[in-house]
């Protein structure tokens, strides 16, 4: 692996994929891949092909909804999009990462 | 979640749908990772790579996919099932011989169960039926008085309700033609004892029992009210006729409830009061208190909240005692209290016989189960390499695991579907036979309810833990180097173990069998003294067509006039005995100085029966017409009995002594099993029926050769008579004598089919331990013949093999017969249990088909070519 890069942390796939979603509307999981390698400036290392699973666990817990649609490329691709559910999901995620963020960064800077 | 939960289920069910979309959006990913590494300048082929590794390991990932897409344990099931079912078109058959014992294993157990189960297990649909208790002693059903039975219930404070039944068939009357109905004389206390309710209107109480006098009055069941009156809302008062005696209707009992007896179901309760208008032959006789002589009915009896069984039974016996001390009886044996929730057993006697049948037939399906475990191991041994095989590319043992439980499995869901169609058969057959002699309404029924469904599943359940168990465990011990040499002899001692279960099971079988048609064959063969199949017997009831007192003999007098001049009849008389349980027995006391009391026979016939059934006066005379009238009772008594009581002299002139009193005989006749064949002692003692107060009596007509032709014939005869009084069933003395031993030429007949099942599937099961040994050791064989070893010592060395096992089942199956067929004792006639000639020759029979199965593969050892068995593997 090279330097400076590091596996997507358990559990966050999710966080990371319903985030996208409310950012940037429908994708499909190309679109979410390559979303996702350039706001983490490539120090992520996803392994796409897992984006798939999750993506079908998502579905399950209905946080997300998928149909089919034509890509850029006149490819038919399945577009996911965020349900009232994953907004909800998400909001929650999201302060607790955020609370969970804040009790690291304290617990590894306690001087400043 | 629910949702969720569904299409998994529907992924799991039908994978490809789920399937293509994952392989498109993957292709789709793909195709777009690689349109971009061309764009920026890769060859075909660089870009695939490129592709391929910016995306990822992609098989993983589809079963990452996968895991959460479906189920995977069911779909592994699924996939077991499949196999499963592709190996078993493999190898028919296999597959056919095993689903066939299991079948024919499963299916005798469900009829009989479902015997069992309405006879023995079913309880009356009364609130609280396990607070019922049946009134015995010495084990059997006592029968009490109308006034015991009220004296008994006004002071028994253990009991909430002590009440009485007497089953009969009446005539009634609701269109144009009599027809018969089940019905019962019931005491006050009958419908407060059960606890029935009313549906409609309201049921007997003792007030209507005391003023049963001017107005009678009854009550209906559900069943009567909506197949005879369509469920008329105002059926109560309604006028029925009964024995042509006007009835009221004054309710409706609940729906289910049909009487106290189960196996005989009642549409119609009477007032015990009304007595005479069905026994008429105790109208007009001075001081006869029917009340408190006829002991007559069937006690069923509620405990009260506080009281136990035993306090209740002994509380009874105390106030009988003092019941009958006050009656100047000081005989009164114990009342014992058995339970009664199953109602009063009084009609079909199959409890015992079914219970039989049943334990035989877990023997037989054990048997099956030991014989399937055995071929089922020899199987795994021939696939062990499979196995291992699987093991060593990184199968898991528990998926190996799985594979065998679901073929066993798979096996006994077969077995049992089939097995349920047999038993639809077997059940059938059965009942029809045991219904031939049985009136339209007495027919037996038998119910396919909950708990044969649960008894079928578990029967299921337990063959599979039974004969899937073995080969599990030797799936469990696999190793990816085939089964471990361990292994493989702890396989061959169980299936060894097996065969020795199978023989000594086979033993109690084949014994059992052997008994129960030595039983059969006794009765078949027995002398009666007569041809049964010349004799008609015709059960007629004077009192349905409402004669009463004289006119009910003066009835008889004109049908037996009226069928004896009929073309083709010889004789013709009435005597007592309907479906020969019309006999009573007597203790008469020794003559003076000589020997302990004798059990004989007590019967009742009309002058002419002896010519009738054929049996010659030796001395003294037949009773005639002036003998009913006449005050002094006369007797007459079998030959053998004349040798037994009276020894060398004459008897005519002399008595007999009975509770003090004297009879005196008038004449000897030659001995006839007029009882049917059932009852061993032909010592029988003859009254005159017309001084014995009975209203109903059989018709007896000799013919000149079979009878059955004659039937018609004698039917339209006896109706012309009097078509107001319907013939209640009407069969040649063969019919009744078989219909009286129905349930031993079942047990005859099934045991002998489960005794040849047995006896085939222990053949099948030492043939296969037999050829697949010597499939194992074909070469050593070989290689044995090639050095010269003759025919003497190859058979020798599969003999010692079977000879182990062979004497091992029979040192284990014998005693263990023998103890078990003890509980048969009571269905046997002729033979005892221990008989030494059926055992000698069951276990000449179970051996001869041993050998017999042993001779097969003993010969293809000797068969055994050097060459070839070298050449093998």
């Amino acid at each position: 692996m090279p330097a400076g890069k590091s596996d997507i942390l358990q559990g966050t796939l999710d966080l990371i994929v319903l985030k996208t979603l409310e950012t940037l509307g429908p994708l499909h999981g190309y679109g979410l891949a390559v979303r996702i390698q350039q706001v983490s400036d490539n120090i992520l290392q996803l392994n796409q092909g897992t984006l798939y699973p999750a993506l079908l666990r998502l579905e399950q817990k209905g946080w997300i909804t998928s149909k089919w649609g034509e890509s850029d490329n006149n490819r038919r691709a399945r577009f996911y999009s965020l349900t009232r559910a994953g907004k909800k999901q998400l909001r929650e995620e999201t302060a607790d990462w955020e609370r969970f963020a804040g009790v690291m960064q304290r617990v590894l800077r306690p001087a400043e | 979640m629910l949702r969720s939960l569904l299409s998994r289920l529907f992924a799991t069910l039908l994978p490809q749908f789920g399937e293509r979309r994952l392989n498109q959006e993957i292709e789709g990913h793909l195709s777009e990772l690689r349109a971009r590494q061309s764009a920026q300048g890769l060859g075909p082929e660089d870009a695939r790579l490129a592709a391929r590794r910016e995306f990822g390991p992609v098989e993983p990932a589809k079963e990452l996919y996968r895991d959460h897409a479906r189920f995977r344990a069911l779909e592994n099931v699924f996939r077991d099932l499949r196999f499963a079912i592709r190996q078993s078109r493999k190898n028919p058959g296999f597959t056919v011989a095993a689903v066939l014992s299991l079948a024919l294993g499963i299916g005798a157990n469900t009829a009989l169960f479902s015997f069992v189960n309405s006879i023995l297990l079913r309880q009356l649909p009364v609130p609280n039926a396990n607070r019922l208790v049946l009134l015995k002693s010495a084990r059997e059903p006592i029968r009490l008085s109308y006034d015991q039975l009220n004296e008994l219930n006004r002071q028994a404070t253990e009991l909430a309700g002590l009440s009485g039944s007497f089953a009969l068939d009446v005539s009634a009357n609701f269109g144009d033609h009599p027809q018969w109905i089940s019905a019962e004389l019931v005491t006050g206390q009958y419908f407060h004892t059960l606890q029935i309710k009313p549906q409609r209107g309201r049921l007997l109480t003792q007030r209507d029992l005391d003023d049963s006098a001017g107005s009678p009055v009854c009550v209906i069941s559900d069943r009567l009210w909506q197949s005879q009156f369509q469920g008329a809302p105002d059926v109560i008062g309604r006028s029925i006729r009964l024995n042509t005696r006007p009835y009221k209707i004054i309710g409706v009992a609940e729906r289910g409830v049909a009487g106290s007896d189960l196996q005989r179901p009642a549409d119609l309760q009477i007032p015990a009061t009304r007595l005479v208008d069905y026994m008429p032959a105790f109208v007009g006789i001075p001081h006869f208190d029917w009340k408190s002589r006829l002991s007559l009915f069937a006690s069923i009896a509620r405990l009260s909240p506080h009281a136990s069984r035993a306090s209740a039974a002994t509380q009874l016996t105390r106030l009988n005692r003092d019941y009958l001390k006050s009656k100047k009886k000081d005989k009164a044996a114990d009342v014992e209290l058995a339970d009664g929730s199953a109602g009063i057993q009084g009609f079909w006697k199959l409890g015992k016989p079914a219970s039989i049948l049943l334990g035989v037939s877990l023997l037989v399906l054990l048997i099956a189960c030991a014989n399937l475990a055995t071929l089922l191991l020899s199987r795994m041994s021939a696939r062990s390499s499979e196995f291992a095989l699987r093991l060593a590319i990184g199968g898991s043992r528990r998926r190996i695991l799985a594979q065998v439980l679901v073929e066993s499995a798979l096996l006994a869901v077969f077995g049992t579907a089939a097995g349920i169609t047999v038993a639809y058969a077997i059940e059938q057959v059965l009942l029809s036979f045991l219904n031939r002699t049985a009136p339209a309404i007495h027919q037996l029924h038998v119910a396919l309810d909950g708990n044969v469904l649960v008894f079928v599943a578990a029967i299921s359940g337990i063959c599979i833990l039974l004969f899937g168990t073995a080969p599990a465990l030797q799936a469990a011990r696999m190793t990816p180097l085939g089964s471990s040499p361990g292994n493989t002899r702890a396989g061959a001692a169980l299936r060894k173990a097996f065969v020795v279960a199978q023989i000594a099971l086979s033993f109690v079988v084949v014994l059992a069998a052997g008994l129960l048609v030595g039983t059969l064959r006794n009765l078949k063969t027995l002398d009666l003294g007569y041809h049964p199949d010349e004799i008609a017997a015709i059960d007629i009831r004077p009192a349905s067509g409402g004669y009463t007192g004289a006119q009910a003999n003066q009835f008889y007098v004109r049908v037996v006039d009226r069928v004896r001049t009929l073309p083709g009849v010889k004789a013709a008389a009435t005597a007592f005995g309907i479906n020969f349980a019309g006999r009573f027995n007597m203790k008469l006391d020794p003559q003076a100085g000589t020997g302990a009391p004798l059990e004989v026979n007590m019967f009742g016939v009309n002058p002419g029966y002896f010519n009738t059934f054929g049996a010659r006066i030796l001395a003294g005379r037949d009773f005639n017409a002036s003998d009913a009238s006449d005050k002094t009772q006369s007797y007459i008594i079998t030959e053998h009995l004349a040798k037994r009581y009276f020894h060398d002299r004459n008897p005519i002139g002399r008595y007999l002594l009975y509770e003090g009193r004297k009879l005196p005989v008038i004449g000897v006749v030659s001995d006839i099993r007029d009882q049917g064949p059932r009852e061993t002692s032909p010592d029988t003692v003859y009254q005159d029926a017309g001084q014995l107060l009975s209203s109903s009596l059989m018709v007896y007509v000799r013919c000149d050769g079979p009878c059955a032709p004659l039937l018609p014939t004698l039917r339209m005869a006896v109706r012309n008579v009097d078509p107001n009084t319907p013939i209640l069933a009407m069969h040649t003395v063969q019919t009744e004598i078989e219909g009286a031993f129905s349930s031993e030429q079942v047990l005859g007949l099934l045991s002998t089919l489960f005794a040849v099942l047995a006896m085939l599937l222990v053949a099948a099961g030492i043939y296969g331990v037999l050829s697949y040994t010597l499939t194992r050791r074909t070469r050593e064989v070989g290689i044995r013949i090639a050095l010269g070893a003759s025919a003497k010592d190859i058979v020798a060395l599969f003999a010692s093999e079977a000879a182990a096992m062979i004497v091992l089942g029979t040192l284990i199956g014998v005693p263990a017969a023998l103890a078990a067929v003890t509980v048969l004792k009571s269905q046997l006639f002729g033979v005892p249990p221990d008989d030494p000639k059926t055992l000698a020759a069951c276990i000449g029979c179970i051996l001869a088909v041993i050998l017999l199965a042993c001779i097969v593969p003993i010969r293809r050892a000797l068969r055994i070519a050097p060459q070839q068995a070298l050449r093998i593997e």
